[in-house]
């Protein structure tokens, strides 16, 4: 097309009549590609159906997760089946418990066990990362060889080891798998910090006389929140992995309480007296939450990834 | 290489230092010691046991004791529970049945991971690709505890082609489905990873060089792709080899095969404290050597990496 064919003043006229071009932020970018993701829609759906259930599964049922039917006990395999007329939608465990009722019991307490978990993992680890990057030096090789130290724990021992030695109870479940699963998101927050680091808005603060703290808190951390985000995402599968496996051990959650990992336990031993559903349901709400949290989670970085647009 | 290698080993000794000393902490802050039993015995009895094994000295001295006897004689102390045998006679006795199945169980995951992932990567956004990554999508919210029952149900009930548990010695029908629910989640894993480094390296200014020059395909995969591809990939490697030991826990348990896991478990069950030390310290020991042994193998492969 030449020169001469365009309408110069048509042209003109259509661009002063065009609206301000709106920007859009980072966060808008990255909510725009992430709802265009299926994957992570499915997620999404998924995590909603398991939240949903968790939250108010216990008061559908007509059943409570503690209480037994004698009727049932010892003779589950044909009793205790799944059926809509006596109430038990998901059958019942060996010892005539509504397993609708228990699923949903369980379900709620391994999303609370990623959720806390990685909440404390966040904020410690954000912090560690923040003040070991920020201050550099020699405080910073300390730190990090601190960090390097905890990597070479064998984690998952030393959890047994502490639910051993404490006691059994959730809340020391909750604190000991938060305390120990931050230092790789220490890592990953120290190595943003000392890019953080450098910048003009940091110099700023710096040069107005903010203390040193202050600054982290106020001016590091907020712009370390996209990182942190996408890797909480993936931390919480991992962490619902960490407490079902401590609880397949029978070492987490106690009796009449369970969780997912208790269920799919009894669940296994009992595929030798025809149950199976005591293995299906617990298992199926088990592999929704870790395909809602892995998707939701590849989503949320390929959204944020700033290398991928 | 020689000095790097030195200097690696000698950075690893305080982290192991460091390790002994907070398990040995723990285990003495724990309430309750190893002969708190519901029985009562005399004072005299107990004061007894307690010299016997070491517990009425200080902290520290108890402490040096442990250290110098697990450095100069490798000896983790006798066992709090099985009042004839000794921690190191325990591990003895498990760890090479863990080690028989762990190790196959890490030679299919890399083998056939590896293979999927490449295979993924060449045939990007075919049929191929998406059968290699469902499957690894699938395989990877399959952790052990879960595969295990499954495969009990699959192979032992309904199809009654391998037994249940036992070990026998290490007959192969009786590692197939302690391989198979170890190998499964960390194969998913290696596959994803491999596609991924493999698409990148794909693209990449010496791959279009070599294409260009007339290489057959098959041969710039194998002699051009294959080796910075698998840098990825290694680096998983050593936590996975101990993920590996972590996992007997559960495998012990589903498949009654006597490896280390099952003395773990019946330690912590019985507060057998010095077994689950040894053992703590044995994976811990395995981490040490594997993150070594991979940082090592980096500086061969990669001829860019400098310390």
């Amino acid at each position: 097309m030449t020169l001469s064919t365009i309408d110069m003043p048509a042209l003109a006229k259509r661009l002063s009549s065009l609206d301000e071009v709106k920007g859009r932020s980072l966060w808008a970018d990255a909510s725009r590609r992430f709802f265009r993701n299926k994957a992570a829609i499915l997620g999404l759906v998924l995590l909603a159906i398991c939240a949903l259930y968790a939250a108010f599964g216990q008061l559908i049922g007509p059943h409570t997760y503690d209480f037994q039917d004698f009727d049932i006990m010892g003779d589950a395999a044909t009793k205790g089946m799944p059926s809509l007329a006596n109430g038990h939608f998901f059958g019942t465990d060996d010892q005539g418990r509504d397993l609708f009722a228990r699923t949903a019991m369980g379900t709620r307490i391994s999303l609370l066990v990623g959720l806390i978990g990685t909440a404390i993992s966040v904020v410690v680890g954000t912090l560690y990362g923040a003040v070991s990057g920020y201050v550099g030096g020699r405080t910073d090789s300390l730190m990090m060889r601190m960090v390097d130290i905890l990597m070479a724990v064998p984690f998952m021992f030393v959890l047994i080891l502490v639910l051993v030695m404490f006691g059994k109870s959730l809340i020391i479940l909750y604190i000991s798998i938060g305390l120990l699963s931050w230092p790789t998101m220490a890592r990953i927050v120290r190595g943003q910090t000392l890019t953080l680091k450098s910048r003009e808005f940091i110099e700023a603060a710096k040069a107005t006389g903010v203390p040193t703290f202050r600054i982290i808190l106020r001016h590091v951390v907020p712009n370390l929140l996209g990182i942190v985000a996408v890797y909480a995402t993936l931390l919480v599968p991992e962490i619902i992995l960490t407490e079902s496996f401590i609880s397949f051990l029978g070492l987490g959650v106690q009796e009449p309480q369970t969780s997912l990992g208790t269920l799919i336990s009894d669940g296994a031993k009992a595929v030798y007296y025809n149950t199976l559903w005591q293995l299906a349901f617990p298992l199926l709400f088990f592999m929704m939450l870790m395909f809602g949290f892995f998707f939701a989670g590849d989503g949320l970085r390929d959204a944020l990834d700033p290398k991928d647009r | 290489m020689f000095s790097y290698i030195l200097k690696r080993t000698l950075g690893a000794i305080p982290t192991l230092l460091a390790l002994i000393i907070i398990s040995f902490l723990l285990m003495h802050a724990a309430p309750g010691g190893p002969f708190t039993l519901d029985k009562h015995p005399p004072p005299e009895v107990m004061a007894n046991l307690n010299a016997k094994y070491g517990l009425d000295q200080p902290l520290l001295v108890q402490l040096w004791r442990y250290l110098t006897g697990i450095i100069f004689h490798f000896d983790f102390g006798p066992s709090f529970v099985y009042k004839d045998r000794t921690v190191n006679e325990i591990i003895a006795q498990g760890f090479p049945v863990t080690l028989a199945y762990g190790g196959w169980a890490f030679v299919f995951a890399v083998t056939i991971g590896v293979s999927l992932g490449i295979v993924a990567a060449i045939f990007q956004n075919t049929w191929l690709d998406y059968l290699s990554i469902g499957t690894t999508i699938g395989a990877s919210v399959l952790p052990n505890f879960v595969l295990g029952p499954i495969l009990i149900l699959v192979f032992t009930r309904w199809l009654g082609w391998l037994p249940g548990g036992g070990w026998e010695g290490g007959d192969w029908r009786h590692m197939a489905m302690p391989i198979i629910a170890m190998a499964t989640a960390y194969m998913a894993s290696i596959a994803r990873i491999t596609r991924s480094s493999m698409l990148e390296v794909l693209t990449s200014n010496h791959i279009r060089t070599a294409r260009a020059k007339g290489l057959p395909s098959w041969k710039v995969i194998t002699r051009h792709a294959l080796k910075p591809a698998l840098i990825p990939v290694l680096s998983y490697l050593g936590p996975v080899f101990v993920a590996m030991i972590t996992g007997s826990v559960v495998v012990d348990m589903l498949f009654s095969t006597a490896g280390i896991g099952k003395f773990f478990v019946d330690s912590a069950l019985n507060r057998d404290y010095a077994v689950m030390m040894g053992v703590t310290l044995l994976a811990g020991f395995l981490t040490i050597f594997f993150n070594l042994l991979v940082d090592v193998a980096y500086a061969w492969i990669d001829p860019k990496i400098r310390y």
